[in-house]
């Protein structure tokens, strides 16, 4: 049973990262052009998708309450503020969609709310990820970091590499989605984007060699890992002549399968610890009759449900997004 | 889909809730709370009273919500069809329900009784044990001395609301030691909030449905207003409500197993929690303050500007242009 919450903890995670990740990176973008009609346009690209996208992250602090209380507890403990700050982007960012298009003379406000929470909720991600990789300051399975403990300069070069990260997703979805202007704008940003990307990649790479931290030495450990970065090199490879040929599709599918590898990478590099080499994911599980009975509920019900929802909106909202008159 | 998820919802909040204040179905091993018997917990007899008068009130703020916007057309002189079926439809529902829900509050009361003497003692401002009770109607609570100023008592009622009996002893704060007491004045203040704002919701409900069953006029103007102004009471309620429950149930989180400040995380400083609390206030202040403005604006509009274009956009299937802005509220409520 435990087998099963971890991986469906790891389909969930994986999935909002990824879904939830392009469409942060459009507010990102959205920041960078003051063109109304791009901006319309833009947001049509993501509002029948975005809030379905959110649900993951739900999906996993859910599953994260019910079947693992313990890192529950240390990671919401750990990363008070950034959550906090976070919780409070996504609610600005949320609110826009609607609230831009009933104000009046505010929508600068909302406007701004939308890319600053997207920006801010993609930077705090990636702090809390690269806290993970840096490690905790735990003691006895207990978080002793105090208020500021999640703060490093590593954490922080890791929230705006995820903030490139997410961008990159973000121009790939649009580059899919979108024709004309839109999608030329946004196709020029993804060479850039990605050399951005992946300089952070390198950059990080050698910090951690710097600081020498202990999840290093998993390399060392479990060759076999190295599969995973070797994966998500040859998709960069993909994604590099996606570019170059102009291909519509195959930058948003690389970079979600570079995000994949990069997913992988980490699981199996803290595996068997959920908060590196303080809690293990057997110590954090919830005690068998929790699990079973999450298992009749969330795990037979609302995940499938929730999956076969998520294929449905994609489905109906495939393709290009249809040219929507002025004021509609 | 959107009401059955807001009331799915709303029933876990509340079996999660209601566990807390009534914990049954587990077992203790090493410090840490194992379910061992889930039915005994969804099951709870606690549940299924604070449940139900949950969602009444999610329904009731919804029905205020239509007959507030249907008497302010009304007044207004314009939609008259859609006024009348929104008056109609809100005021008939609130006159069925709000009796309901009155019902299922004195249930609550019973539960606190039952289970929560010091909540209990606490709400109703009742310091010293008492044989036969009387009623607070209303007074100040002064803990320090510990006795209430300025009281209004009426005698056997407190025995009767509590038992049903003219002769029960009910117990006062002062029986339990003072580190185990609730704070009295907000507990015992909201309380009386939460009924007033029902009565008044009664009076109003039956009032206006009895004349739009007879097709009276006589004073109707006067309602019409009362009616557009009482769209607060019910968020007021419901807010005045959990103010009780979670104020009143204090020092415990787990009731009578575990503290508030025994479960609060070791680390926490005074300062991140006041950040957070003034960063979400500024959030919460900011957006319900434009939201609240924003639905003004579609209700002055009014229904017919829903089939004009509109700037929502279409591809957001959430957000149907006019989408009823009283379906949002009802969810709102719902998941609270």
């Amino acid at each position: 049973m435990i087998t099963f919450w971890v991986a469906v903890l790891a389909l969930t995670t994986l999935l909002y990262v990824i879904l939830d990740g392009f469409d942060l990176g459009v507010g990102i973008l959205f920041g960078f052009t003051r063109n109304e009609e791009l901006r319309r346009k833009m947001l049509s690209a993501i509002s029948p998708v975005w809030d379905g996208n959110e649900t993951w992250l739900i999906f996993t602090g859910t599953i994260l309450f019910g079947a693992f209380p313990r890192v529950y507890a240390t990671l919401l403990s750990a990363f008070y503020l950034p959550i906090t700050l976070m919780l409070g982007a996504l609610i600005l960012r949320g609110v826009a969609f609607e609230f831009r298009y009933k104000a009046t003379s505010t929508r600068w406000l909302w406007d701004l709310g939308f890319f600053g929470g997207s920006l801010i909720a993609s930077f705090v991600q990636g702090v809390a990820v690269g806290e993970l990789v840096e490690g905790l300051p735990m003691q006895d399975g207990q978080y002793v970091g105090g208020t500021f403990g999640w703060l490093s300069p590593f954490a922080c070069l890791c929230g705006i590499g995820l903030c490139f990260g997410y961008a990159l997703l973000g121009a790939g979805w649009l580059t899919a989605k979108c024709e004309g202007i839109l999608r030329a704008r946004a196709h020029a940003l993804l060479r850039p984007l990605t050399i951005g990307v992946f300089s952070f990649l390198a950059v990080a790479f050698v910090y951690a060699l710097v600081l020498d931290l202990r999840i290093m030495n998993r390399w060392i450990e479990r060759p076999y890992l190295l599969i995973f970065p070797a994966f998500g090199a040859v998709a960069a490879v993909f994604l590099v002549r996606g570019i170059s040929d102009q291909n519509d599709g195959q930058p948003f599918r690389m970079t979600a399968l570079i995000f994949l590898s990069a997913f992988g990478t980490l699981a199996s590099s803290f595996w068997p610890f959920m908060i590196p080499f303080a809690v293990t994911i057997d110590q954090a599980a919830a005690p068998p009759s929790s699990l079973y009975f999450m298992f009749w509920g969330a795990g037979l019900f609302v995940l499938p449900l929730t999956l076969t929802y998520t294929g449905a909106v994609y489905r109906v909202f495939r393709g290009k997004i249809v040219e929507a008159p002025e004021e509609y | 889909m959107v009401a059955l998820g807001t009331t799915f919802s709303a029933f876990w909040i509340m079996v999660n809730n209601s566990w807390m204040r009534a914990p049954v179905g587990y077992q203790l091993q090493n410090g840490i709370f194992v379910p061992t018997d889930w039915y005994a917990i969804i099951f709870s007899p606690v549940v299924w009273v604070r449940f139900p008068h949950m969602l009444i009130a999610a329904y009731l703020t919804g029905a205020f919500c239509v007959a507030a916007t249907g008497a302010w057309y009304r007044l207004r002189n314009t939609y008259a069809v859609e006024s009348a079926v929104m008056l109609r439809m809100g005021l008939y529902l609130a006159a069925i329900v709000v009796p309901l829900q009155l019902f299922f509050g004195h249930l609550n009361g019973d539960f606190v009784h039952e289970k929560q003497l010091a909540k209990f003692a606490a709400i109703e401002g009742r310091w010293h044990d008492e044989q036969p009770a009387a009623e607070v109607v209303i007074a100040i609570p002064d803990p320090v001395s510990e006795s209430n100023r300025f009281e209004l008592k009426i005698p056997y009622l407190g025995s009767l609301i509590a038992t049903m009996t003219l002769n029960s002893k009910e117990v006062g704060l002062t029986s339990f030691p003072r580190e185990e007491r609730p704070p009295v004045l907000i507990p015992f203040f909201t309380f009386r909030i939460m009924v007033g704002c029902g009565l008044l919701m009664l009076a109003i409900a039956w009032l206006g449905s009895f004349l739009l069953f007879t097709g009276r006029t006589y004073g109707q103007r006067l309602l019409l207003w009362a009616t557009f102004l009482s769209f607060p009471l019910p968020f007021i309620a419901t807010l005045t409500g959990w103010f009780t429950a979670e104020v009143g149930r204090q020092p415990w989180t787990v009731y009578g197993l575990v503290k508030t400040a025994d479960a609060v995380t070791p680390h926490l400083t005074v300062a991140a929690t006041l950040t957070s609390l003034i960063f979400f206030g500024i959030i919460y202040l900011l957006i319900f303050s434009f939201g609240t403005l924003f639905i003004y604006r579609m209700l002055k509009a009014g229904p017919s500007a829903g089939a004009a274009p509109s700037a929502t956009n279409a591809k957001r299937p959430l957000a149907l242009p006019g989408a009823s802005p009283e379906a949002e509220t009802v969810a709102a409520g719902g998941g609270r």
